[in-house]
């Protein structure tokens, strides 16, 4: 009887993975193994509003080609990132971190509190695909809270 | 018994294995959303975090400074700005919602020109410019006779522009008509005919003891509202003698009126008769009033003529309460005489005005509460008589140019004046107007403006003040500065012995120098640098003084000749408001807070006695047809108190008023005469649901709003209840909110801030009418009868963040629940929409949303990012402003201190003019809002409940103490304070 009820909640759940989402398709592939791994650029280099802000920000096109003039420049893709910036539109990335409309999250309280960027991004510097790590649910979110003492009232995240 | 094992599968199980099937049958699909990269990163920028921005208000003509908050690029909210003397941090209802002009989804989004077809079309710019150029270039070959313009008050380099582009052109200064429709000109001609200028005088009631107000509506519209609702209730904190006892003559209690002690309710037009009376009580030796003007003996032998029988039967006001008035300004020194208002202003406004300064001149007020020499007037408003002229002139064809900023007399002035129908005799109609209005309908080009949040520009509203106006962002369509167009226009046709600027900017910086430098500053660039991060130059003025023209005194101390009674008519009484204004521009968040007395939204109404109602069989909410010489009109009836029998009162800001008003000018000053015509009244024998937020004015004896008096200002304060619940613990803060309701004036600003910062959705009028009104911040008022007329209590009501919060226990899913820092937090994604919240809440401040919000384009661009858009379904409330506590303590976290008191301020408190509210920590003994908690006059709404909530109001001082002056009579037994409702 139990068996059977499992098993028809997972008929009804229609096969779905609870597992992150599938990383987007970008517009130009950029490999963050490469960046961070291999070539050791720090991610707040990119990503400067970590720190300061709730938004970690993603690079400006000037950021991009500040390297990319002199670096690799002969390549397709860098051409392709060169040329946005030299014509003034900016390319358009897909986001891969989405937190619902009714979380306020701040990257800076997290960095205060002095936890690593891969603690929530998984081994970015590993990944050629950017993809999500982390299952972003709000028990992922609570557990951590939870451990280190942090807060748990409901208006500490939700707006 | 839930732990006991189960046989199968426990309810428990149950719904984890259901949640975890749910939660991975639902992991929602990936939204494409984009990340768009800047393309250089802005300087000051940080995404996430605001940036301010300080500029100009340019709602009215007051001139309040405002800082502009925004989020990556958009204005998100205005506030105003503290270092501007004028509106010292505070806002009005009407300019937190100049927001939703700059958003407005109907904006012109470029220029258009009228084609052959008679239609509107878009075209370039190049080419509306060229077409101006060429048209106005013709004109200038013809003398320029045939150029005028319609223009708001430009008392900066925008001003400067028109007037020497125009010029360049050949026309003269009268053909730039300046238009402001809710001016007080008869105030300026009273100070030209008594000493010699023509000048508006600033007043100060924060210095005066008592304050009158002849239809003067100063915490509303009237001059500089912001200014003299801080400065009322500066008066109203003072403790004893010394608060500010302030009196309202006039047929109709405004809201302004809300915060009067007194009420003369004299008759429509029956002002001039009260204001000489007074001076005759004031001047006559029998009185003994020491310490008069010196002028004061000369004016009281022409003053016998007024008869205390003639005051009394123009005014329909006894005696003894003008001579009560006069012993009462006799006393307390130093008093404020104002007005008149527009609802007093008829047409012997001039007469009058000279009164109440004649008032003020004998009082000794003239240089300690009415200042002069302080008016900046660079561009003041014109006579209204002008613009009969210029519409006779257009019908006649004389005009062939007609340039229109900002202004729409087609809206705002009576309808007999037949402004449209003038405008279409004109071959070409120019209009800088921003949105589609009665100009665009018959304009050939429309040259829309940027808003001022998007342009460069600068203001002079005084002496002393230079404002600055700075874009806060880019504009959102393809809209230009009209002065820099008007530039554009002279450099096209090429007029070099105009010797005119190119550039707008330019111009602007130039004049901000030569201002740094005329106040003195060591280094003028870097005092123009600070000027633009502090909103203008700021320096002192000195107001001068002046000589009284005996001669021209004493030409106004005639009542004139007596009006004929019309039988079977009403006193027709036209009123601004703080929400509607003069009219002409709809802008929805003043459409849809309720306004202040009848808390009636959308649309416009009637105000009737219940006598007057009884008369014509009719209630609140019945319609009644209004008739005057000038047109017919109908209107839904508001039956209450607050207007005498014997007249009718109807809101400006709407078709009605204008469509009543006959085009009758005061001849003295040339300012429109608002009162100046009687009305019949019928019922039109139907009915409409009006969209009213609280029907019923009545406490029911529950005394909601606490009065004390002001011999006697403490209430009892019995011990707390016993409780059988552990009290609270709050380990850090305990966020808390103290309410002056004696500095209240019930102005709606704090509601309009509070939809502005909390992303309030507008539902409009049908949604009222089934009470749904969004709203989470709301003034209630209170209708009293007390043995002079009527009396109205205002008081904010918003989630009071109980502590015992009956809201808390009822919810079923734990969506609703108290803080450790005291706050009774909503939590929207947990809320399932039972409304048993909102059931259980004893105030009434819990709104649900019956249907998903609308945010037009690009109104949206107005939300603000820190604050959820609530989706249909799901219960709202006041946070106390969570995002701001939030930033607060993130910034104080980030600087390694504590939260400092008054760090944190909510949207209400933040812009209230009289700054009613105080919000802070109530753990902080020596906080601001500990301290008024502890006040005598401080206690809890239904405090009966023992919902202890973290709101304290402090109850209104009530002033009765009247003065007896002259002929002595018994006092009058008090009146009972009886239920009087005024609605349905």
């Amino acid at each position: 009887m139990r068996a059977a009820f499992v098993a028809l909640l997972a008929v009804a759940a229609g096969g779905c993975q609870p597992s992150p989402p599938p990383p987007p398709s970008q517009p130009v592939p950029f490999s963050h193994k490469l960046h961070v791994g291999q070539n050791l650029i720090g991610c707040g280099v990119c990503h400067s509003y970590t720190a300061r802000g709730p938004v970690a920000g993603i690079p400006t096109m000037a950021r991009c080609n500040g390297c990319h003039r002199f670096v690799s420049a002969d390549k397709p893709n860098v051409q392709k990132v060169n040329a946005a910036f030299e014509a003034g539109k900016p390319l358009e990335w897909n986001r891969v971190y989405v937190l619902p409309d009714h979380v306020y999250f701040t990257h800076e309280r997290h960095i205060a509190a002095g936890l690593r960027c891969q603690q929530c991004h998984g081994p970015v510097e590993e990944m050629d695909v950017m993809h999500q790590v982390p299952p972003l649910s709000m028990g992922w979110c609570v557990t951590c809270h939870r451990q280190r003492g942090a807060s748990t009232d409901c208006w500490t995240c939700h707006k | 018994m839930g732990d006991e094992p189960h046989e199968g599968m426990s309810r428990r199980t149950f719904l984890q294995i259901a949640g975890a099937a749910t939660a991975a049958g639902c992991t929602p699909a990936r939204h494409a959303e984009k990340l768009v990269p800047y393309l250089v990163p802005p300087e000051h920028i940080v995404p996430g975090l605001p940036l301010f921005y300080r500029t100009a208000c340019r709602a009215c003509d007051a001139g309040c400074g405002v800082t502009a908050r925004t989020r990556e690029g958009r204005v998100i909210k205005l506030e105003g700005n503290p270092d501007d003397p004028i509106g010292r941090g505070a806002l009005c209802a009407r300019g937190q919602a100049t927001l939703q002009a700059l958003y407005a989804p109907d904006r012109w989004k470029g220029p258009m020109r009228r084609g052959g077809d008679g239609k509107l079309a878009a075209v370039s710019w190049d080419d509306a410019i060229a077409a101006l150029a060429s048209t106005l270039d013709d004109e200038r070959k013809k003398g320029g006779r045939g150029i005028r313009m319609i223009t708001r008050g430009e008392s900066g380099s925008a001003g400067a522009v028109q007037k020497s582009v125009l010029a360049a052109f050949g026309a003269g200064p009268a053909q730039r008509l300046v238009l402001d429709p809710l001016d007080a000109p008869a105030i300026r001609a009273a100070s030209k005919a008594l000493y010699g200028k023509d000048e508006m005088p600033v007043f100060d009631l924060g210095a005066a003891r008592s304050v009158v107000a002849f239809g003067a509506d100063f915490a509303e519209t009237w001059l500089s509202p912001v200014e003299m609702s801080r400065q009322l209730a500066a008066g109203r904190g003072r403790v004893g003698d010394d608060r500010t006892r302030f009196t309202w003559v006039a047929p109709r209690l405004a809201m302004t009126a809300s915060s009067a002690d007194d009420w003369l309710a004299c008759r429509a037009g029956g002002e001039l008769a009260i204001a000489l009376g007074l001076l005759r009580w004031l001047t006559d030796p029998k009185n003994g009033v020491g310490d008069l003007a010196p002028e004061a003996h000369a004016l009281a032998g022409r003053l016998g003529a007024i008869t205390t029988a003639e005051v009394e039967r123009r005014s329909g006001v006894p005696w003894a309460r003008v001579a009560a008035l006069g012993a009462e300004l006799s006393r307390r020194r130093p008093s404020v005489v104002l007005g008149p208002g527009i609802a007093s202003a008829g047409a012997a406004a001039t007469p009058l005005a000279a009164a109440i300064a004649l008032a003020n001149h004998v009082l000794g007020n003239v240089g300690r509460t009415v200042l002069y020499g302080l008016d900046a007037q660079p561009d003041p408003p014109s006579p209204l008589g002008q613009l009969r002229s210029l519409v006779e002139e257009m019908r006649a064809g004389q005009v062939r140019v007609l340039l229109v900023g900002h202004a729409d007399p087609a809206a705002t002035m009576p309808a007999e004046l037949r402004f449209g129908e003038a405008l279409a005799k004109v071959p070409m109609v120019v209009t800088f107007n921003a949105l589609p209005d009665g100009i665009s309908e018959r304009a050939h080009l429309v040259l829309p403006d940027n808003h001022s949040l998007e342009s460069f520009g600068d203001l002079a509203p005084r002496k002393g003040v230079t404002l600055l106006e700075q874009p806060t962002m880019t504009p959102l369509a393809d809209t230009r500065s009209a002065s820099q167009v008007l530039l554009d226009v002279a450099a096209k046709v090429g007029l070099p012995e105009a010797k005119l600027p190119t550039d707008y900017y330019e111009f602007v910086q130039g004049r901000g120098a030569d201002e740094a430098k005329r106040i003195g500053a060591a280094d003028p660039a870097a005092a123009q640098r600070l000027a633009s991060e502090h909103g203008g130059y700021f320096s002192p003025a000195a107001p001068t003084t002046v000589t009284l023209s005996a001669g021209a005194a004493e030409g106004f101390l005639a009542l004139g000749a007596a009006p004929s009674p019309t039988e079977g008519a009403f006193d027709l009484v036209v009123f601004p408001t703080a929400l509607r204004g003069a009219g002409g521009i709809d802008l929805p968040w003043l459409r849809e807070v309720p306004d202040g007395i009848t808390t009636i939204n959308w649309t416009g109404w009637a105000e009737i006695s219940p006598a007057t109602a009884k008369l014509l069989g009719v209630a609140s909410g019945d319609v009644v047809a209004i008739t005057t010489p000038a047109g017919r009109v109908e209107l839904p009836a508001y039956v209450w108190p607050g207007v005498r029998d014997d007249a009718v009162a109807v809101p400006l800001g709407g078709p009605e008023a204008p469509t009543l008003l006959p085009f009758t000018v005061d001849p003295v000053s040339g300012g429109l005469a608002w009162r100046s015509t009687s009305a019949k009244l019928t019922s039109a024998g139907r009915r409409v649901e009006l969209p009213i937020l609280g029907p019923n004015a009545d406490e029911h004896g529950r005394e909601i709003v606490r009065t004390v008096s002001r011999a006697h200002p403490s209430l009892p304060h019995p011990p707390p209840p016993p409780s059988m619940y552990p009290a609270p613990e709050y380990p850090k803060h305990r966020w808390a909110m103290a309410i002056d309701l004696d500095r209240c004036t019930g102005c709606q600003a704090c509601v309009v801030a509070c939809y502005a910062e909390n992303n309030v959705p507008v539902m409009g009028p049908e949604a009222t009418v089934r009470g749904r009104n969004m709203g989470w911040l709301r003034i209630e008022r209170y209708f009293s009868v007390g043995k002079d007329g009527a009396r109205v209590d205002t008081m904010p009501m918003l989630c009071q963040h109980c502590e015992s919060a009956p809201c808390e226990p009822v919810c079923p899913v734990y969506a609703t629940y108290h803080t450790g820092e005291g706050l009774n937090a909503q939590v929207y994604n947990r809320c399932v929409g039972t409304r048993y919240c909102s059931n259980n809440c004893p105030y009434k401040v819990r709104v649900f949303n019956w249907r998903d919000p609308e945010f037009p384009a690009p109104l949206n661009l107005q939300l603000n990012p820190d604050v959820t858009v609530r989706s249909k379904g799901v219960m709202e409330k006041c946070t106390f402003c969570v995002q701001r506590i939030r930033y607060a303590e993130n910034l104080a976290r980030d600087e390694g201190r504590p939260v400092a008191d008054g760090e944190i301020v909510p949207a209400c408190a933040q812009t209230c003019p009289g700054q009613a509210i105080v919000f802070g920590d109530a753990h902080d003994p020596a906080s601001r809002v500990s301290v008024l908690a502890r006040d005598g006059r401080g206690y809890a709404v239904l405090d009966e409940l023992n919902t202890q909530p973290a709101i304290t109001y402090l109850a209104r001082v009530r002033d009765d103490e009247r003065p007896e002056g002259g002929e002595k009579q018994p006092p009058a037994p008090e009146a009972p304070r009886g239920p009087k409702a005024g609605g349905r």
